[in-house]
């Protein structure tokens, strides 16, 4: 047998009754174009996810620019607590100095401290219309712990910025009785007038001592800014930044 | 058989070239003209029909999204056999583990007599099917085909040699599955 040819032979009959459909061409398009709207959709998925992906930095990068934080606002959503008033600074009520607590330990209150609420989506933050820093230095946390005192007549909010450059302290008070940034209690010796806001300021830059500048931003309402050493040079700028 | 002889491929694809461009037009024309010769030739390399329409299918696709840089003036058919061929190689490595079929003994031998022809050519396609998917292009491309040694080497992008080793080998197995019955007509004097 000649194998060559009965391969031929073979081939020839196996395939003899076979021919291609006339849609043949019509399904070949039909794929083609099925395989290019595919492609498509897996390109703007991927490149919807790669957008996805970049957005989340990016987003992160402006965050910390616009600090959410209690401002005035906070009383009238219940975070006000009773009890002795005991700040993270403890500066003297007759100017003496402030003695500022180590930084990165928002939870050095004590035990019988008011309530602490550290800001998250879930608390007060997220509802607040406006940021109380406007400014917040590279290192230092958006996440800050506030608490609300009230001594008499006075009311003091205290928030708190830590970080691994240091830590910002914002105190609000309010007293009908303010009537300078003296009254407020913090003034440090040596204090030096400055200008916040166009307002008149006092400013505790003494070595040793955390930078620290108070003025009375409205009638009844005093702010008090105090950084840690390590951010003497942007105390004026997040003073600047204050919104209250 | 009855279809032109092909030209280089590398006339055929002319790129992003100046020369004039094939159309939608003429690519329903070529398929309507060759579409069961390849059928048939695809047929051949993958043994089933079902999955002979599959891959003729696939390597149309193929050759439509290029169809526009093929030049107006060469046969596009070396172009898209070659794709089938790589297809059908390509796929039937990939389902061989699958498609292995495995027997406890040895399947029995045709009978050698003239009256049982048309068995012995249906038990050589089997046979034809049971080989590797290099060596079963090659036997299609050189005897279904009419091919040379060196268009198929062009074809299956290999040397010569290896087409004539690949054809020779699978021969021999089809010689040696079939018996005695199917010795080469040289050695029989």
């Amino acid at each position: 047998m000649d194998l060559e040819n009965e391969l031929r032979q073979a081939m020839a009959e196996r395939v003899t009754d076979v021919s291609a459909s006339r849609t043949l061409a019509h399904e070949a398009r039909r794929r083609h174009h099925r395989t290019v709207r595919r492609r498509t959709a897996v390109a703007m998925t991927a490149a919807g996810l790669v957008v996805a992906v970049a957005a989340i930095p990016t987003y992160q990068s402006f965050r910390p620019q616009t600090v959410g934080a209690d401002g005035p606002e906070s009383r009238h959503h219940g975070h006000h607590s009773a009890g002795s008033p005991t700040p993270s600074l403890s500066p003297s009520p007759q100017g003496g100095r402030p003695t500022p607590p180590a930084a990165g330990r928002p939870g050095s209150h004590s035990p019988g401290s008011p309530t602490q609420h550290p800001a998250s989506p879930r608390g007060h933050e997220s509802i607040l219309p406006k940021a109380l820093l406007g400014y917040l230095p590279p290192g230092i946390d958006p996440a800050k712990t506030c608490n609300t005192q009230h001594v008499g007549s006075r009311e003091t909010t205290t928030c708190r910025w830590t970080g691994s450059t240091g830590w910002i302290e914002v105190r609000l008070v309010r007293d009908r009785g303010l009537s300078g940034p003296a009254d407020m209690g913090f003034a440090p010796p040596m204090a030096r007038n400055d200008l916040v806001h166009g307002h008149p300021a006092l400013r505790g830059d003494a070595p040793a001592m955390p930078r620290q500048i108070m003025w009375i931003e409205r009638s009844g309402l005093g702010v008090w800014v105090g950084v840690s050493p390590g951010l003497s040079d942007r105390l004026m700028r997040v003073a600047d930044g204050v919104h209250a | 058989m009855g279809h032109p002889r092909p030209v280089s491929i590398d006339q055929a694809y002319v790129g992003w070239s100046t020369l004039a461009r094939r159309d939608d037009e003429s690519f329903v024309t070529f398929v309507a003209e060759r579409g069961t010769a390849l059928l048939r030739t695809a047929n051949l390399l993958c043994g089933a029909r079902s999955d002979a329409e599959d891959i003729l299918q696939t390597a149309l696709e193929k050759a439509y999204r290029h169809w526009g840089k093929l030049s107006s003036d060469s046969n596009p058919e070396p172009y898209v056999r070659k794709i089938l061929v790589n297809l059908t190689v390509s796929r039937a490595r990939r389902w061989r583990v699958l498609r292995e079929v495995y027997m406890p003994s040895p399947p029995e031998l045709p009978a050698a007599s003239e009256s049982s022809t048309v068995e012995l050519r249906g038990m050589l396609m089997d046979e034809l099917r049971r080989l590797g998917p290099r060596q079963r292009a090659v036997l299609v491309l050189r005897y279904w085909e009419d091919m040379s040694e060196a268009e198929t080497a062009k074809m299956l992008g290999c040397s010569v040699g290896t087409v004539k080793s690949q054809a020779a080998r699978g021969l021999a197995r089809l010689r040696e599955r079939m018996g005695t019955s199917a010795q080469p007509a040289s050695s029989r004097g």
